[in-house]
């Protein structure tokens, strides 16, 4: 008798998660579902603010990464003021996005993923933890934590907090660097750059010793999305979108990002509030063998971006990923490379910084553009670290919103979280026994493309996982609950 | 220089009651005392334990459901009793962390001021806002003995 497990919540993600699994006649895993449980309804709560208003209104989607929807907010305010901002406005915007990208990476892989490969899969649970991270490899911890620090300061340097910054606005941003930010920013970055050295030196270790979990973490043909640059470069908040398939074939290329409603689809599921974006010319994936080439699911994020690029465009990033493409055979597929692309930008990021600072633009006081209304419709398009972000407003001739369409990272990979929780959950489970190892390994395969629950569903909360067994007849079977 | 008493003061600020935690370190940081350093942050993280272990003292203040109206001082000992992050953040956890990392046993004082409304907004009930200005008094009490 077919039955279905469901794991609610799932643990170390941000946000409220479940997942359920569908067991058949056999006992055998036929498919799975991540489901998003709550709901916030930033899209319509907005409507009738001014779009002056969306840059701070935004961001409180998400405590973790709010710049990331500061910045994609003030884009799309740009284009409805149809202006250019000053070149100093843009370096500074570019400055807080590479600090957004550190610190969240950092906390990624130390805090949320890393007690997984660190500690064991199937250690004990209580202690598979940040916490437990710290108390057995103190260094490694005080590393993370460092790491974070600098991405966050940054932050504080420009925004004047961590949180929630109110710094970027229609037309600019409010405050440049000051010298003494700069100095402070200039001091950190040896440490940065030795401690992302060392964690791939660290993860390539732990990549050789989990290669049957690289196999199997969502390791399955798809599409790849990201921003590149006018080369072809890693690029996180201007240029075009380009599309590759599993094998690093360009599908699509040079796309104008506001104009992504030609190439993007938007279906609603059933049971969770997580939209599934999909490439439109190729078609919603609704069948399970529509794991193949010619259907539209895609993957953002770091392993998608590192796959877009022709180079990141700095020396030692390039170096590892030229490497990082003969670990994965050229396009990496396996979504256990997520990890290690979060390193790699980080590497990246650090790099870029240190080119940038000396540049003095970035104490520059010409900040802002000013302008009216000039466009009913704005699409504001950069690369959170989860992925590629859309903000699109439409106003009327008062700037006041009438509609806003968000489409967060983690919900243009929800159809990928799908596969991903299906192919682990084919390899451990078999019949209604559920191991703990087990559920934390479907978890690990969420956490790989490390969800942000708040801002795809524009949700609340951070509780953990939630699995259910379910039979066909609807019966639950089987379940486990983590706090 | 070596800070001599951190106050770290955390909650939501937009929940009623849940911000008197950073409505008292925003007090203490107006006073400007040469050996008290006050953060204000939403929540307990990591990163703070940087700061706790280069202090001689930590005064963590929070807002918290109680049935007395009087202000609850505890003295922490170290004990991950509760080991999570985020909004459930424990101070216990963090005093941990920094022992772990650091080598640090920092002395911890947890001030719990009673807090009987949670819902949207940025005032403090009465309850609140007198624990509050005990809340102060007993930091004063605490920084002019370290």
């Amino acid at each position: 008798m077919p039955k279905k497990i469901v794991i609610d919540p799932v643990t170390r993600i941000e946000g409220h998660a479940k997942i359920s699994i569908y067991l058949d006649d056999g006992g055998e895993v036929a498919d799975a579902r991540f489901h998003v449980t709550e709901f916030r309804g930033f899209e319509k709560f907005c409507e009738g603010r001014p779009f002056w208003e969306m840059p701070g209104i935004t961001p409180r989607v998400c405590g973790i990464c709010p710049v990331s929807h500061l910045l994609a907010s003030a884009k799309a305010g740009d284009n409805i003021l149809a202006v250019n901002i000053p070149p100093a406005a843009e370096k500074l915007r570019r400055l807080m996005n590479l600090a957004q990208i550190v610190q969240s990476h950092a906390l990624s892989f130390f805090h949320l993923s890393s007690p997984d490969f660190l500690l064991g899969w199937d250690s004990d649970p209580t202690k598979r933890n940040v916490f437990g991270l710290m108390a057995a490899e103190p260094e490694l911890a005080r590393s993370g934590i460092r790491l974070r620090q600098f991405g966050q300061e940054i932050i504080k340097l420009l925004g004047g907090q961590k949180i929630h910054p109110s710094w970027a606005v229609p037309g600019g941003v409010r405050e440049s660097l000051s010298q003494e930010g700069r100095d402070q920013i200039r001091t950190w970055l040896p440490e940065v750059r030795t401690t992302a050295l060392n964690t791939l030196s660290r993860f390539k270790q732990i990549l050789d010793d989990h290669q049957s979990e690289a196999k199997i973490f969502g390791n399955f043909p798809s599409l790849f999305l990201g921003l590149i640059d006018s080369k072809g470069l890693w690029e996180h908040y201007n240029g075009s979108l380009r599309f590759v398939d599993s094998g690093g074939n360009i599908i699509a290329d040079r796309l104008d990002p506001t104009r992504y409603q030609e190439f993007i689809g938007e279906a609603v599921q059933p049971d969770s509030y997580l939209k599934s974006p999909y490439y439109r010319p190729l078609g919603y994936p609704d069948q399970p063998s529509q794991c193949r080439l010619e259907s539209g699911i895609y993957r953002v994020g770091p392993l998608a971006r590192l796959n877009v690029c022709e180079r990141m465009g700095t020396p030692l990033a390039d170096q590892e990923l030229q490497e990082f493409r003969e670990r994965g055979s050229g396009t990496a597929n396996s979504s256990f490379f997520y990890h290690y692309a979060r390193l790699i930008e980080i590497l990246a990021s650090s790099e870029r910084i240190e080119g940038w600072l000396d540049d003095p633009d970035l104490l520059s006081n010409r900040l802002r553009a000013h302008a009216d209304v000039n466009q009913l419709e704005g699409v504001g398009v950069s690369e959170a670290p989860r992925g590629t972000l859309f903000h699109h407003y439409q106003v009327d001739e008062n700037g006041l919103i009438e509609k806003v369409n968000l489409i967060i990272a983690t919900g243009q990979n929800n159809l990928a979280m799908n596969r991903t929780v299906a192919q682990i959950a084919r390899h451990y489970i078999h019949g209604t026994e559920i191991p703990e190892g087990m559920l934390n390994r479907v978890e690990a395969g969420i956490r790989a493309f490390d969800p942000c629950l708040s801002c795809s569903t524009h949700a609340a909360g951070q509780m953990p996982l939630h699995i259910q067994l379910v039979g066909a007849d609807g019966k639950v079977l089987n379940e486990v609950w983590r706090d | 220089m070596f800070l001599k008493v951190l106050v770290i003061g955390y909650g939501n600020t937009l929940r009623s009651d849940d911000g008197a935690g950073q409505i008292v370190a925003n007090e203490v940081a107006k006073w400007r005392w040469a050996n008290v350093r006050s953060l204000c942050v939403h929540q307990l993280t990591p990163e703070l334990a940087e700061e706790i272990a280069c202090a001689s003292t930590v005064i963590f203040v929070d807002a918290s459901i109680s049935d007395s109206e009087t202000l609850q001082v505890e003295r922490l000992t170290l004990q991950p009793t509760a080991i999570s992050l985020g909004h459930l953040g424990e101070p216990r956890s963090l005093l941990f962390l920094t022992q772990a990392i650091y080598g640090k046993i920092t002395p911890a004082y947890w001030i719990l001021i009673p807090a009987v409304n949670f819902e949207f907004g940025e005032k403090l009930s009465p309850i609140t806002e007198g624990a509050v200005m005990a809340a102060l008094e007993e930091i004063k009490r605490l920084s002019s003995r370290t």
